[in-house]
């Protein structure tokens, strides 16, 4: 936490539990569980269900809803931290309950519909920081977007630097038709590379540390984005510019 | 020097040349002084996701010539947006000394 920041806890909230976001929760507790902070919540967040050709990029014990699965698991592991599980999509009807004051973020979803939700619900808040990630098969993106006291420090992740996100053209899972178009079909549609959604997994935590440590107060600007690139081999981070009023 | 390698002087003239590194060296300008010529040069630096390049002969043209221009080099999309120092442009913006154009890449969609 930020040095002048009052300790009052951690409450993270993990949106999807596929590829990167499974990659993600098991370094995540295993450092907050160590860690100095106390009072420290994890929310999982995620309407789909584990099924067995799931197996080649996530980890799960058992079939069943992803994010009670996975809280069950990191129960056992980490009893230190408390887990809440919400085996829902996030949408319009429960983002104000799912997301509040204070929430650190990590959205880890695989459509650009729940990631402007996720945006613009930071928007609504005083305090609040989003770590978003993304990634195609072999590149991929991570956003910070930090607010605090109404004011963002970063950029928001929809913003006018991704128009893909201001208007998004997919759907979010839980507006789709399952039987006509579930996750499995547009996942067998975009197939993923475990390494990939472990490289975001990695600079999402990264981004987390820097931002809890206060890192981002120096220069908040250069902690907006970066690109992950693998048959480059580059790390790029890009500065944006906050707009007055955004 | 090159030439003198290439006729073959022998582990002697190595020798010799690597006594001589501390006098180029300090030949070697500074990066402050390097950082100073680009910047007289009028270099603009240009971006897409994770490739970049600094290139010092596109002062004065304009940003759909550039595009045109790196579109494979690059991997740019016809529909990305292009941002000059942080602020879009179109592609009849006039490129400046020192500018920074980045053709932003899209975001990841899986997750």
């Amino acid at each position: 936490m930020a040095k002048n920041k009052k300790n009052t806890g951690l409450k993270v909230k993990i949106i999807g539990c596929g590829g990167i976001g499974t990659c993600l929760t098991d370094t995540l507790c295993r450092y907050l569980q160590y860690s100095d902070h106390p009072n420290i919540e994890v929310s999982l967040i995620d309407g789909d269900t584990y099924e067995e050709r799931n197996r080649e990029r996530q980890v799960f014990q058992e079939i069943g809803p992803k994010a009670t699965v996975t809280a069950e698991r990191l129960r056992n592991e980490f009893p230190r931290l408390i887990f809440w599980d919400h085996p829902v999509y996030v949408g319009d009807h429960n983002i104000i309950q799912l997301i509040r004051e204070n929430d650190i973020v990590f959205s880890c979803v695989d459509n650009h519909k729940t990631r402007k939700l996720v945006s613009d619900r930071a928007e609504e808040l005083d305090n609040a920081t989003i770590i978003s990630g993304g990634n195609d098969y072999e590149d991929g993106n991570v956003q910070i977007h930090i607010r605090r006291d109404g004011t963002n420090l970063t950029v928001p992740v929809a913003s006018q630097y991704h128009p893909e996100i201001m208007n998004p053209q997919d759907k979010n899972p839980g507006d789709i038709d399952e039987e006509r178009m579930g996750c499995q079909q547009m996942a067998a549609a975009a197939p993923q590379l475990l390494i990939m959604n472990n490289l975001i997994a990695a600079h999402m935590l990264k981004a987390f540390y820097a931002v809890t440590k206060g890192y981002h107060e120096k220069n908040p600007q250069e902690y907006s984005e970066f690109y992950v690139d693998i048959p480059s081999g580059k790390v790029m981070p890009r500065t944006r510019v906050v707009k007055q009023g955004m | 020097m090159a030439q003198e390698r290439k006729q073959g002087k022998g582990f002697s003239e190595q020798k010799g040349e690597a006594y001589e590194s501390p006098k180029q060296a300090s030949q070697v300008p500074s990066a402050k002084e390097a950082l100073a010529k680009a910047e007289a040069i009028g270099q603009i630096k240009v971006v897409h996701g994770s490739a970049d390049g600094t290139f010092d002969n596109l002062v004065g043209v304009k940003v759909s010539v550039v595009k045109a221009s790196l579109v494979h080099a690059f991997n740019i999309p016809g529909e990305a947006q292009a941002f000059v120092n942080g602020e879009t442009v179109n592609g009849d913006y006039v490129l400046q000394a020192n500018d920074t154009l980045e053709f932003v890449k899209q975001a990841g969609v899986k997750g």
